[in-house]
């Protein structure tokens, strides 16, 4: 997870922004845009989309900096508004397909003990699993969000993202598994 | 991002291509930035030079009309000030030619009330020579009206920046707390 010392970086980098304190905005833009970039691109498909939907990410930032009063929620903010302007870019490309019937509630315990290390592999991987799944894997592997978070970002319990989660691994699990003994 | 954790390891995979970043940082750039145009940017040299222009005749006049009221040689005064805050801020925008998304506010809020007291001095020494005296009130308790706007409105933006960098020291401090603990854990380890 985010680290104290980056939590409240961002904080306080919300409130120079807040303040129109020069520079203050080109640093937001460059210290988040790799990680937007990253999970706009598991969201939409074509690079130009998603370079469009970060501009837009970023044009839409811009704007609404000014009224974020809790900046504790920054990153959320963020990801909430990268996700809706993929969203609407996308609708019924990508709309459509993120309705998606969710996993039965009930979380085997002995499920989550397989651990991802690299990076490239999870990359790889990643690419090869349902958009839905992918999605929430992308936002726990970013590792910016609480579980609450993310049920914020996507607009779901957080109950359902323990499940997305749990069965997203596993799908995530599975395709390296298959992947290793190619 | 500082620490290499595994999303950064993660977010590293995927890169721009090198089309599309230039392309990116291009749209982000003239976000943050709108590059003026020569007649735009000769338009805010001549409002500068107009704003000088009100410093230099209203500033005279306030100084040197003893033969004026007191009342309206604060008006004058005012609006010399209000003449060189439109000169500084034109006069800014123009040397750089480029105006910043993010400062625009800040210089609105100093715009609206330089116009706002320069109305409403002007107004006040227009109603003092007024013949009619029930049409002077009537003049006076609207120019009032909007007066007292704008001062709610300094004064909200005031409170809010000042909120702002309160809350910035308390969360400086807080930075420099977590740094620490962070030294130790380390050191410990």
């Amino acid at each position: 997870m985010i680290t104290d010392r980056e939590r409240i970086y961002n904080e306080l980098l919300v409130l120079r922004c807040r303040r129109r304190e020069d520079g203050a905005m080109e640093e937001l833009v460059h210290r988040w845009e790799k990680r937007l970039f990253y999970y706009i691109r598991r969201l939409v498909s074509d690079e130009e989309d998603a370079c469009d939907v970060l501009q837009e990410t970023w044009l839409k930032a811009i704007r609404g900096i000014a009224t974020l009063r809790d900046p504790g929620i920054l990153p959320m903010w963020l990801y909430r508004i990268a996700r809706n302007t993929a969203m609407s870019r996308l609708r019924g490309r990508y709309a459509d397909k993120a309705v998606i019937e969710d996993e039965p509630g009930e979380i085997p315990d002995n499920g989550d003990s397989f651990t991802f290390e690299d990076a490239e592999q999870v990359h790889y991987g990643l690419s090869r699993i349902s958009l839905p799944h992918r999605e929430v894997l992308t936002l726990y592997f970013l590792e910016d969000l609480s579980v609450d978070e993310i049920a914020e970002v996507l607009g779901v319990a957080s109950g359902t993202v323990k499940s997305r989660l749990h069965f997203a691994k596993k799908a995530l699990r599975a395709v390296l598994e298959q992947e290793a003994v190619r | 991002m500082t620490d290499e954790r595994f999303s950064d390891r993660l977010v590293e995979s995927e890169q721009m291509s090198p089309g599309c970043r230039e392309r990116y940082e291009r749209e982000v750039k003239a976000m943050l930035e709108t590059r003026l145009t020569p007649i735009q940017r000769f338009t805010f040299g001549f409002t500068a030079l107009v704003g000088i222009g009100f410093l230099v005749v209203f500033g005279y006049l306030a100084i040197m009309a003893s033969e004026l009221p007191a009342l309206a040689r604060g008006g004058f005064a005012l609006g010399s000030i209000f003449g060189l805050v439109w000169g500084i801020v034109a006069g800014r925008v123009a040397w750089k030619g480029v105006m910043h998304r993010r400062n625009i506010p800040n210089a609105l809020t100093g715009m609206v009330w330089g116009l706002i007291v320069f109305v409403t001095v002007g107004t006040l020494l227009v109603t003092g020579k007024h013949p009619d005296s029930v049409r002077s009130v009537y003049m006076v308790l609207s120019v009032l009206v909007y007066f007292v706007m704008g001062v709610a409105f300094v004064i909200t933006n005031r409170i809010d920046q000042t909120f702002i960098r309160t809350e910035e020291k308390f969360l400086q401090l807080e930075l420099k707390l977590a740094e620490i603990a962070e030294r130790i854990g380390e050191s410990k380890q």
